[in-house]
């Protein structure tokens, strides 16, 4: 059983027991449906929903919604800022990690009770349509909180992680959508209408799709880690040999997507990019003499291997408009003047561009009489940002 | 429809799994059935009966609420031809589950017409509409039809009997027992009418698939008692993650297959290096996957084990063409060249997380001498790229008989192999009727200088040509 696993059994145990004794001391009261509730929050923050593009969003954002339909502010902090805390002893990481993610989670569940509060109190029936409308308002909060928190815990720049993440994106929002569908759900379901309904049960009915969802993620996460480290690998493999200096496929990788990112490159041709700078070398392994030969007979080489599969035939492509730039489809070919320039740097600063500004100064330098100028005065504006950069 | 490497049917062959591989792994009935007579009109009759049955309920008896039976059957047009989840012997998607909540959700008004039309929905299926497959269109609405018609007859038979939630759902589990059993039967008459095999046969073969879609028939019921607690609208809340989570498995199955093929990419470099070992890795892959079936792994651990065997030999990228194809024996100097790619391997795969913790075993496979115990990544690999080596021509040797190749797995049990992976890998290609090694290899005379017949390069392995003075 994985530690994460073991932990979830452990939560869930933990959460069970508590509410029968709960239960036995208190027959008919909402301390056992509570402290369920309060279990959930710390299962959820065990279980984060992973979507490619977004940051993680945990099951507990479901779970804070249903919550504060179910009790008062007073209760509802309680419950939270406990389960919380436990929580944060069983997710893995520093301690001021843990410090910050737990003031996170503290600031989107106070999003989360402020805006289903809100909704009561402007709307004062308290029909199921304004509870249903109070869980899509508390969800949607928990949701736009955890996103901006995300985004300044990220630290990339204020600005330009706020307009990468807040445009709607469907393959981004997908996590989104699970959560606010599921959070509503749950909530209409413990509530019930006429009759009491399911209660509790219909909390844990309703948590199948989004457990399945869950799995679902994380198995494509997985397969993501995978093949990014697969990829990586294979980027490091002249590197190991002695074929090319240490470290050159990442720092080309990186400086490449800077560019491509100034240029407003989309994300799907950065990560294509991205590909093709850190198998660029790859083609060494079919020649007689992988440390000497031509550069062309390299990028030629790199581009048979790659263009065998689909799904690296893009980069291949990029290789490809590296050698003959003239007839290269438009989208590849600033894509492979990029990497044509970026790789010059590298080669020219001698790999250390990145600790020496005389050595960047030396390498770009040799890049202003022979390549593209636009490229190479974005190349200098990134260099420069890098360094300012905290 | 992504098909999950190495997720292979049980009975391949079988007419449900040509029907399911037909399909593409849809659930909607998308056989490539012949254009017979017979099998026309079965459909047409099939769907005519359930339009008559229809059309009858809805003059007779009263109209099920239009809200509801638009939203179901909207979902059930929209979400039909997803599948949702993939038991070892059937694929599952929402028409069942829906068809189900439809049965529950009308049974107060509308009790049979409701469930049919929403489960008749499900054979709007674009693609068939496109290609005006009018047999199919008629057959997937008789088929669906029946079925929920079936269901709501059971439901609403017993329905009466009880009047508590748990009762109801209770009450689920025949009405889900008889929309099987419908789908079974039809299912079992089309085949058989299409093969030309008896319908007993058939319905041997088919009902283990049918009988894991009971469990997501009675989440149906239950979707079905909460929409009736709450609002039918609660419904596209339900299915919305489940679709979701659906489309981001598919996601991560072609991922994986993207991934394979990356690595499948990477090993035909090494064979532009060394045309002795084309298609070594890959075999090898194939041999591992082989032992793992036999050992009964599940889908994940068989993945990993096609992975590492790809990747095994991933150092030898860096060793010098010269050497891998050196017909005489190596110097000492030119045997640590090769053997340091060994350590490049090592280095290569502790990059990867799940390889890291086994990279030395994977790479070093020929070094374990640890043989209890259940067989390890490593044991598999060993096995598995002794056989291909032993049963391929290399530069220093042709190949040896499989023969040869099984005796020498056996000698060699618990001095080389694990004995589970090597007897797995020998019952293996026995049971499958495949043969390697000399005479069956593919174009055995495409060497621009051919070997020798037995050689005595590393690993050479010429001395168990039968024949060989000193051969054991």
């Amino acid at each position: 059983m994985s530690t994460r696993a073991l932990r979830v059994a452990i939560t869930v145990g933990v959460t069970a027991v508590s509410a029968v004794v709960a239960g036995l001391a208190d027959p008919g009261g909402p301390a056992p449906g509570l402290i369920i509730l309060g279990g959930g929050i710390v299962v959820g923050e065990l279980l984060p929903l992973r979507p490619p593009v977004r940051g993680s969003v945990p099951l507990s954002f479901a779970v804070f919604v249903v919550l504060a339909g179910q009790t008062g502010l007073a209760r509802y902090a309680v419950i939270v800022i406990v389960a919380e805390l436990a929580a944060s002893m069983l997710v893995e990481g520093a301690f001021i990690s843990r410090v910050l993610r737990l003031a996170a989670r503290l600031a989107t569940a106070t999003a989360v009770i402020g805006a289903v509060m809100a909704i009561d109190a402007l709307v004062p029936d308290d029909t199921e349509v304004v509870q249903l409308v109070a869980a899509l308002g508390g969800a949607v909060a928990a949701l736009v909180v955890g996103d901006l928190l995300h985004a300044v815990g990220s630290r990339v720049r204020v600005r330009r992680g706020l307009q990468r993440r807040l445009p709607i994106s469907l393959t981004g929002r997908s996590a989104d959508l699970i959560i606010v569908s599921t959070a509503v759900l749950m909530t209409a379901s413990v509530e019930g209408r006429d009759e009491p309904g399911f209660g509790l049960w219909g909390l844990a009915f309703c948590s199948i799709p989004l457990l399945m969802a869950w799995y679902a993620t994380e198995r494509l996460a997985a397969a993501r880690t995978t093949y990014d480290q697969s990829i990586q690998t294979l980027s490091v493999l002249p590197e190991i040999v002695g074929w090319v200096p240490h470290g050159r496929a990442t720092r080309v990788a990186q400086l490449s997507v800077e560019v491509g990112e100034e240029l407003g490159l989309e994300r799907w041709e950065l990560d294509r990019l991205a590909t093709a700078a850190l198998l660029h070398e790859l083609g060494r392994v079919c020649l007689d003499d992988p440390s000497g030969s031509a550069p062309d007979a390299i990028a030629g080489a790199g581009v048979q291997i790659l263009s065998a599969t689909d799904e690296l035939s893009g980069a291949a492509a990029i290789l490809e408009a590296e050698l003959d730039p003239e007839t290269a489809p438009v989208p590849y070919a600033t894509a492979g003047a990029i990497l044509t320039v970026v790789g010059a740097f590298e080669d020219a600063s001698h790999g250390r561009w990145p600790e020496s500004q005389a050595a960047a100064e030396e390498g770009l330098a040799s890049l202003r009489p022979s390549y593209d100028v636009r490229t190479v005065r974005i190349l200098e504006t990134v260099l420069d940002s890098a360094r300012t950069r905290p | 429809m992504p098909v999950e490497a190495g997720n292979d049917h049980p009975g391949q062959g079988s007419a449900y799994s040509a029907c399911v591989a037909a399909a593409g792994g849809d659930f909607i009935v998308n056989v490539e059935f012949a254009r017979t007579r017979v099998l026309t009109w079965w459909s047409g009759s099939l769907a005519a009966v359930t339009m008559a049955i229809a059309v009858s309920l809805a003059i007779a008896g009263p109209a099920p609420p239009i809200v509801p039976l638009l939203l179901l059957g909207a979902l059930v047009a929209c979400t039909e031809h997803l599948v949702l989840l993939r038991p070892p012997t059937s694929i599952l998607g929402t028409g069942v589950m829906l068809s189900m909540t439809a049965v529950v959700v009308f049974r107060d008004d509308g009790a049979l017409l409701g469930p049919m039309v929403v489960a008749m929905c499900g054979a709007v299926f674009v693609p068939h509409l496109r290609a005006r497959a009018w047999a199919k269109i008629a057959f997937n609405l008789g088929y669906f039809g029946l079925s929920a018609a079936a269901a709501a007859a059971v439901y609403g038979a017993l329905d009466p009997l009880g009047s508590t939630t748990a009762w109801r759902l209770v009450a689920g589990i025949p009405a889900s027992a008889a929309l099987v059993a419908v789908n079974l039967m039809l299912m079992t008459v089309l085949i058989a009418i299409r093969d030309g095999r008896t319908p007993r046969r058939v319905l041997f073969e088919l009902a283990p698939g049918n009988l894991e879609v009971i469990p997501l028939a009675l989440f149906g019921v239950l979707l079905g008692e909460l929409a009736l607690d709450l609002n039918a609208l609660v419904v596209p809340l339900f299915v919305a993650p489940l679709v979701i989570a659906r489309q981001t498995y598919s996601s991560a199955a072609r991922l994986e297959a993207a991934h394979e093929a990356v690595l499948t990419t990477l090993t035909a470099a090494l064979e532009v290096k060394d045309r002795y070992t084309a298609g070594h890795a890959a075999r090898v892959a194939v041999f591992a996957d082989y032992i793992a079936d036999e050992l009964g792994l599940g889908p994940r651990a068989r993945r990993n084990l096609r992975f590492a065997a790809l990747v095994h030999d991933f150092g030898k990228l860096v060793v010098p063409n010269s050497l891998l194809n050196k017909p005489t024996a190596l110097t000492p100097e030119e045997f640590e060249v090769v053997r340091r790619h060994e350590e490049l391997s090592r280095e290569l795969l502790a990059g990867i997380d799940f390889l890291a913790p086994r990279a030395s075993e994977v790479v070093g496979h020929q070094d374990v001498d640890d043989f209890e115990g259940k067989p390890t990544v490593a044991h598999v690999v060993a096995v598995a790229d002794a056989f291909d080596a032993m049963t391929s021509t290399r530069s220093y040797r042709r190949a040896l008989s499989q023969e040869v190749a099984f005796a020498e797995l056996r000698d060699n049990i618990d001095v080389q192999f694990h004995r589970r992976c090597a007897e797995a890998l020998i019952a293996a290609v026995t049971r499958r009727g495949e043969h390697y090694g000399a005479g069956y290899e593919v174009d055995p005379g495409a060497w621009p200088v051919p070997p020798p017949a037995r050689g005595t390069g590393s690993a050479g392995l010429g001395d168990l040509a039968p024949g060989w003075e000193g051969a054991r």
